[in-house]
């Protein structure tokens, strides 16, 4: 079989231009997007499909007579909000940091042999990354963390309000909903720890970048479904609910 | 640059940089290479060995599924006969039967078992773009099935709640398992969509990711076509699941009202407030139609490749067929609602859904006829993987007809919970399944161990199977036209229910034994032949899809030795002239047009097709 391969590839020769190594083929047939970013993408078209379900779930369960309107939002969930659009920027700013970099390096690599120990310095290894790029990761950092406590510290309020799971249906979503957005901020903290050991390690190499810039794209979307949750939670009412519906002709509960 | 200078620096040069995106780094460019006994066979990341251990667990957890449906007859046919049947376990064995043969086997091995063992063969990959996470998915789905079967343990055992597991009640006493057998079944769901949801990250993210040179998404055999739009199924219909068994594991542990309504159970007020059963029933049916075509789309795919290899003839109309399982994928999405006429729902959206339900038997007609038109004249070999074939068409259409009864409110609503509804779902997603796995499995089985199974084992196992799933599931189609109503314990004084009708019950219970023990046949064959089977050879059906062009039979860590292969036609080139006989690998250039009329036409006035661009992956 194997001499009838070669004899095929001899045969195929004057399809050159797709033979092994061309660039532009990493990954054979696939687009000029890694896998990696493939792979994110297709796990937010899940994560949104969990969340979409989740809301239209809400939507309908919350025409039933038993709803009980929310409580006032605590402080503790704007903080939460903020917290949560500060780790998006700084892993974008990462994200940026180490293109910038690694764009400089380019640069002043083509620019001649000083150009060419430059880049050197820059992908040496161990070598950490910029102290641009490890700002704003700490940056990304800290709000991660501290969204997840300030996210606790808004429970810890409502629950001192005697508004538990089971008090109304709208705090059983409350409760819900937030614990599984902040085990997705936990399920990307894992991801975002091993892009940052990395770093770390080998500083802000191409493989880094791509990393830091999934991490910022996942917290986009993190940050993204976080309002979405928000605004459901807070801001939609049962009268809202009946009303669009009554508009769009579907009868009221 | 020519062949040789390709051959040279390709592989040195750029191999890492290719495989990067096909398991990372390693010495030999594909990484997570096997080191030892634990490596290779345990914590392996070879989607070979993942996919083996995916199909051997899901087997296990089968041979459960038919102990427990076998049970479920003896009480059927003899009741009262065997006293350790009571309705507790009957229920609980209803449950467990349902919950298994539609998870546990069919979705993990269609996916898990076929999809990892053949995406990366069948698209020239040397392994899933992540491995690590693939060998992640083998082991939750592992855990989701410990933990499933530790509910046969746990005080009170599994539940009975019938494997929809409606609320308000699957989790109110009186519903056997509802101690702690529902909690155990939800946490294994929920475990197990995190393995699919692994698994399919894996599935999507290779097939668009990792096709060899030439290999366009148009290019790619039917099953993996199958597997490919199932999976994205999966991805977007499981967490349907997800949040209908995580609200009602609220309901039943902190007490929440996602689902359950103020109401009065045994004489005791419940906690419970204003929730809403058929909320469940929307979520449960937004999942649970799709999850129908997630075990259908890549037994269509399988029935379609081995149609064509052993009829030696061209898929009939390939694009046809790939069009049809994208069609049938989507408006899998909107029938869901035609599993709940009997809930109540506003008129017109019933009339919705009926004509979504059967505008879904336009694509799926066509890929009947396309089998059928396949057939015709072609070079057919009865050959075991043939004969299950054959016998999916057959059943699938039998499934398929009586779906066109049931999707028709009307009709639906006088036969909805008799013994017609379960022929009918028996038909085209129990039996139609299992006899493309089989059929799957022993048209892989040469390539996966290297030896030939053997044939008259899978014979009988054939016959029997086929034969007798006729002979269990055809009466019950008249039992349910009698009336006969689906999930009782007993039918003993219902005067509607004539005595011939017990008798043909107990007919049916001595079918389902016969076929249970018959499954021996097929494990049997499974261990004998990987110990004695006759050598079987690179390539026994001499097929042209690129799986059998390995250089090695069992193909060995990263599939291809040191050179990916090179893709220059369609997977189906049969009744060609090539240099092994009546077929042209998929690997044997030179490169040829897509479009068979443009192939046949002798003057070719057509340009030669621009060479595969680095963005030619698409459909072309």
């Amino acid at each position: 079989m194997s001499r009838a391969s070669l004899a095929g590839l001899a045969a195929g020769a004057h399809t050159a231009s797709f033979q092994p190594g061309d660039p532009g083929w990493r990954g054979g047939g696939g687009t000029h997007y890694s896998a990696a970013q493939i792979g994110l993408w297709v796990f937010m078209a899940v994560v949104c499909s969990l969340f979409l379900l989740f809301s239209v779930a809400y939507l309908m369960r919350i025409g039933y007579g038993d709803w009980r309107p929310a409580p006032t939002v605590p402080w503790q969930l704007w903080l939460s909000t903020a917290l949560l659009a500060m780790g998006s920027v700084g892993w974008h700013m990462a994200a940026r940091a180490t293109s910038q970099q690694a764009g400089a390096a380019v640069n002043a690599s083509s620019g001649g042999a000083a150009g060419a120990t430059l880049r050197a310095n820059a992908a040496a290894a161990g070598t950490p990354g910029s102290a641009a790029t490890l700002r704003w990761c700490a940056l990304a950092w800290v709000s991660a963390l501290a969204f997840l406590a300030s996210q606790l510290a808004g429970w810890q309020v409502l629950t001192a309000q005697q508004y538990l799971p089971a008090a109304s249906p709208g705090a059983g979503f409350f409760y819900m909903l937030t614990a599984l957005h902040g085990l997705h901020v936990l399920g990307g903290m894992l991801a975002a720890l091993l892009v940052t050991a990395g770093l770390w390690r080998r500083g802000g190499d191409a493989r880094s970048r791509a990393g830091l810039a999934l991490c910022a794209q996942y917290w986009h979307l993190l940050l993204a479904v976080w309002l979405a949750l928000f605004g459901l939670l807070f801001m939609v009412t049962p009268a809202l609910v009946q009303a669009v519906c009554a508009t769009v002709g579907i009868g009221a509960r | 640059m020519d062949p040789g200078s390709d051959s040279k620096d390709s592989t040195a040069a750029h191999q890492n940089e290719h495989d990067g995106g096909a398991g990372g780094e390693g010495e030999h460019g594909y990484g997570h290479e096997p080191h030892s006994f634990v490596t290779r066979y345990i914590w392996s990341q070879d989607h070979k060995v993942i996919a083996i251990q995916y199909t051997l667990t899901a087997l296990v957890v089968g041979v459960i599924g038919i102990v427990l449906s076998d049970l479920m007859r003896l009480q059927l046919g003899f009741p009262g006969k065997f006293q350790f049947i009571d309705p507790t376990s009957y229920y609980q064995y209803i449950t467990m039967h349902g919950m298994i043969m539609v998870i546990y086997l069919l979705t993990a091995i269609f996916l898990g078992g076929f999809g990892n063992y053949l995406i990366p063969l069948m698209v020239g990959a040397r392994d899933m773009v992540f491995p690590f996470l693939n060998m992640l998915s083998y082991w939750f789905y592992l855990l989701a099935v410990l933990i499933l079967i530790g509910s046969f343990f746990v005080p009170g055992g599994p539940t009975g709640a019938g494997w929809t597991l409606y609320p308000p009640q699957a989790i109110l006493p009186g519903t056997p398992g509802v101690e702690s057998g529902i909690v155990v079944m939800l946490v294994s769901l929920l475990v197990f969509i995190a393995a699919a949801t692994m698994g399919g990250l894996n599935y999507v993210t290779t097939i668009l990711q990792a096709r060899t040179r030439g290999m366009t998404l148009m290019r790619m055999p039917l099953t993996v076509w199958g597997i490919f739009v199932a999976t994205i199924l999966a991805l977007l219909a499981f967490p349907a699941l997800f949040v209908s068994g995580v609200m009602m594991l609220l309901d039943r542990v902190l007490g929440t009202s996602f689902f359950m309504p103020a109401l009065v159970s045994m004489g005791q007020t419940t906690g419970y407030s204003g929730g809403s059963p058929l909320l469940f029933q929307h979520l449960f049916w937004f999942f649970g139609h799709p999850e129908v075509y997630i075990v259908a789309l890549p037994a269509f795919g399988i029935i379609s490749d081995l149609i064509s290899v052993h009829a030696r003839k061209a898929i009939f109309g390939y694009r046809m067929m790939v069009w049809a399982i994208v069609v049938i994928g989507a408006l899998s999405f909107v029938v869901w609602a035609h599993h709940m006429y009997v809930s109540g729902m506003h008129p017109l959206f019933g009339f919705f859904f009926a004509v979504t339900t059967l505008v879904i038997a336009v694509p799926t007609a066509l890929k009947v006829y396309n089998w059928t038109l396949t057939l015709w004249r072609g070079d057919i070999h009865m050959t075991v993987p043939m004969l299950f074939a054959l016998g999916f068409i057959s059943t699938f259409l039998i499934g398929g007809l009586t779906g066109l009864f049931l999707g028709n409110v009307s009709v639906d609503i006088p036969l909805s919970n008799t013994y017609f509804v379960v022929a009918h779902f028996h038909m085209v997603m129990g039996v139609s399944p299992v006899l493309a796995v089989f059929g799957g499995i022993y048209h892989w089985y040469p390539k996966v161990s290297g030896r030939m199974y053997h044939e008259g084992l899978a014979r009988w196992h054939f016959w029997i199977t086929f034969l007798g799933a006729y002979a269990i599931f055809f009466p019950m189609h008249y039992l349910g036209l009698l009336g006969m109503p689906r999930r009782y314990y007993s039918y003993d004084s219902y005067a509607f229910i004539p005595e011939s009708a017990h008798q043909l019950n107990a007919f049916i219970t001595v079918a389902a034994l016969v076929v249970g023990v018959a499954q021996l046949l097929f494990l049997v064959n499974l261990g004998w032949s990987a110990a004695r089977g006759r050598a079987a050879g690179g390539n026994p059906w001499r097929a042209v899809s690129l799986e059998w062009q390995t250089p090695e039979t069992p193909p060995t860590h990263g599939n291809w030795g040191p050179q990916l292969p090179v893709v220059y036609r369609g997977p189906y080139a049969y009744g060609r002239t090539g240099p092994e006989g009546d077929f042209l690998p998929q690997n044997i250039g030179p490169d040829e047009p897509d479009d068979q009329h443009a192939r046949a036409r002798p003057t070719a006035q057509a340009p030669p097709r621009r060479p595969l661009a680095p963005d030619g992956g698409g459909a072309s």
